[in-house]
């Protein structure tokens, strides 16, 4: 078990800077997911940690050390690779003991023929082999242990690289989007499932993908990457719920976030679509905000009001248990999309002109440079709520 | 429509590759009718593919004195008798094996390493390395043999097996052909590799080794072919011992021992010495084609 610690890492391939200034404190035991979208710089960051790249500054600490200089395999991590990267000319069982071939044998143990003379090799065989089997059970790919990765489906393949990364008991696991290459079905299983290993291992884990949903089920802290800089750390209902930039706000979540244009007067009196929000912003922000507003924070309504949206609806798109309507704003520019009930959307069709109204204070204002802005209630909004 | 056109070009493929097969296979068909047929035959152009088999008298062994019943026999026994009397074939060929494994086993060693580094490590300078690797494939073999033997000499090693070996062990088309093999292998295993605590020396062996085994046994027979039917470099390097020698310096040597036109002998020789090559091939022939496509992918 470990805490890991980024401090400041950047990192340039050639004059392309792909990692700004990066801190993250990853605190021993949790489930941290590293989020962004693709190239951002996700997988440069893992295998910074992993020591697979160097990085061009700052610094990498695992427990407090400064790892900077110490080779991967002694930095006592495990990697799962995207494309598992099993050695497909070993076998299951092989492919489960070289990792523990390696830290337990001495360069003469491993070699062939000459190693199986050596006194000391047997009962290290033996412990190497009883762990293998005892992590083969966990999974569940004992029945395996004989096949080549080239004879396993994409899931079995999958454990098995899992498992190649469990078998030395690492300090803390690296996952670089291991779920991306199974199925949608069983991808949302095994999420399930490393999120059971997580807690029955109580390892650390830094777990990498572009997948929100993903980082949204499975971690404890989520961190949200985008073009190198790290945007936001935080529990992902925190993220989720209080997003401190536009593009997390607009990475998070799906359907995507709504976002109109608004402004603000004098007494921070914030207006989008020619609607008002209820609370005020705390500072005055002039034009060009941006007012978020998530698709379950809007709601159908049958008469139009002063505080609605109208538009037309364009498309319905029906998930069974929720209905996302699509709405095209009359100002003419803007779409916006709508959670409701089935039921409700029975009664609609596509062209119908249609009111939306939102969910009082659940607004998020961004300024013109897409930072979160404070709002605080006003009084008077107070009363109309 | 289709259907006939395509059967014509395929029936048009099939009479080009008909033709080169005819080329290329003349003379072996040659070679092993020569070889199977009497003196008389091969003169008069008679006796097809293996001839009449008649017994023959050996006109040598008569002249050597022997009595003339013990001298007779089928030609295709005194052929391939006559072959291994008159040449130490058998040395000549354990000379071949030991000089193409020798070679090929150190071009290995050598090239392993080297392809791996210039397809897989990021150092400065690799482009530069790799430019210099394609640029020696380049350079022709005869344009560099005098300096080489030159310098064997120099060092006193000429007509010794060392002599045949050295000049090879670096071989720039063993080096390109692995790396370009590498580059197919994903980052990811080497990664995964490092991981597992393996050395980039454990690397090469243990890993890019075995995924690498087509691309290999493709460049071994290139490698063996070459230096099995070499006859150039032997000949420059092996002057006076004849117990160094390798095949085709020996068949030389045995068409000078014999006498004008004893072309039997000395085919069914050549088909001895050639034999080990095909059947070699043949063994390894589907491995050496995915080895070649292979090479070729990405
Ligand atoms: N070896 C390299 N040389 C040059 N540029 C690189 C190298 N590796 C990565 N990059 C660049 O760094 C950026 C970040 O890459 P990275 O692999 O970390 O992205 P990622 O966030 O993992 O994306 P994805 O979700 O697609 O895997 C990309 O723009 C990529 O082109
Ligand atoms: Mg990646």
């Amino acid at each position: 078990m470990a805490s890991i610690t980024l401090r400041n890492i950047s990192k340039s391939f050639g004059t392309t800077r792909v990692i700004n200034n990066v801190n993250i404190d990853i605190v021993d035991g949790e489930f941290l997911t590293l989020v962004g979208p693709s190239g951002c710089g996700k997988s440069t960051t893992l295998r910074i940690i992993a020591g697979l790249e160097a990085q061009s500054a700052g610094d990498v600490e695992i427990d407090g050390k400064v790892v900077n200089e110490i080779r991967p395999s002694r930095r006592d991590l495990a990697m799962v690779f995207q494309s598992y990267a099993l050695y497909p000319h070993l076998n299951v069982y092989q492919n489960l003991a070289t990792p523990l071939m390696l830290r337990d044998l001495d360069f003469w143990e491993r070699f062939p023929l000459v190693g199986a003379l050596l006194p000391g090799r047997k009962p290290k065989v033996q412990a190497l082999n009883a762990v293998v089997r005892e992590v083969a059970e966990t999974l569940k790919i004992e029945h395996l242990l004989d096949r080549k990765p080239g004879q396993l489906s994409g899931g079995q393949r999958q454990r098995v690289a899992l498992g190649r990364a469990m078998v030395r008991k690492p300090a803390a696991f690296l996952m670089d989007e291991p779920l991306s290459n199974l199925d949608a079905g069983l991808r949302v299983h095994m999420r399930a499932e490393l999120a059971g290993l997580h807690r029955s291992l109580g390892t650390t884990f830094v777990y990498v993908t572009h997948d929100q949903a993903e980082a949204l089920t499975m971690s404890t802290r989520m961190a949200v990457m985008m073009d190198g800089d790290m945007l936001q750390i935080g529990k992902p209902d925190e993220v989720y719920d209080d997003p401190q930039n536009l593009r997390v706000a607009e990475f998070i979540g799906s359907p995507q976030i709504n976002v109109l244009p608004g402004e603000s007067d004098a007494q921070g009196r914030v207006t989008c679509a020619g609607v008002s929000l209820v609370r005020n912003l705390k500072q005055t922000a002039g034009q060009n905000l941006s007012v978020g507003l998530r698709p379950e924070h809007l709601e159908y309504r049958e008469k139009p009001a002063k505080d609605c949206f109208s538009g037309q609806l364009t498309y319905k798109e029906n998930l069974g248990s929720d209905v996302y309507l699509h709405v095209a704003l009359h100002d003419g520019a803007h779409n916006i999309i709508v959670r409701a009930q089935p039921h409700t959307a029975d009664d609609i069709s596509i062209g119908d002109t249609v009111s939306v109204g939102h969910v009082p204070g659940k607004a998020l204002v961004f300024d013109s440079n897409g930072e979160r802005l404070a709002m605080v209630a006003s009084g008077k909004a107070r009363k109309v709520a | 429509m289709t259907a006939h056109t395509n059967s014509f070009g395929e029936f048009l493929k099939h009479v080009v590759l008909l033709f080169g097969a005819v080329i290329v296979l003349l003379p072996f068909y040659l070679m092993i009718s020569y070889s199977l047929k009497s003196p008389a035959e091969i003169e008069s152009n008679t006796g097809g593919l293996i001839g009449s088999q008649q017994i023959m008298t050996d006109r040598r062994c008569i002249k050597e004195g022997n009595p003339p019943e013990q001298c007779e026999m089928r030609p295709i026994v005194y052929n391939y008798t006559a072959a291994f009397k008159e040449a130490p074939l058998l040395r000549y060929m354990m000379n071949g094996v030991l000089v193409t494994v020798s070679i090929f086993l150190i071009q290995v060693v050598v090239a392993l390493p080297c392809a791996y580094a210039l397809a897989k490590l990021r150092f400065w300078g690799r482009d530069v390395v790799f430019g210099l690797v394609i640029f020696c494939l380049l350079i022709p073999v005869h344009a560099i043999a005098l300096p080489l033997y030159i310098m064997l000499a120099k060092a006193g090693l000429t007509n010794t097996y060392a002599a045949l070996v050295i000049p090879w062990t670096i071989s720039v088309f063993g080096i390109f052909l692995m790396r370009q093999f590498f580059k197919t292998v994903p980052d990811d295993l080497i990664d995964a590799a490092r991981m597992d605590g393996m050395s980039e020396f454990s690397i090469v062996w243990r890993v890019m080794l075995p995924t690498a085994i087509p691309a290999l046994l493709a460049f071994g027979i290139f490698s063996i072919v070459a230096h099995w039917n070499d006859y150039y470099w032997p000949r420059v390097v092996i002057t006076g011992d004849r117990d160094l020698m390798t095949p085709p310096l020996g068949l030389r040597m045995f068409k000078s021992d014999l006498d004008g036109n004893e072309y039997g002998p000395m085919m069914a020789a050549t088909t001895v010495i050639v034999t080990p090559l095909v059947v070699a091939f043949l063994l390894a022939q589907r491995r050496f084609i995915e080895g070649i496509t292979l090479t070729g992918m990405k």
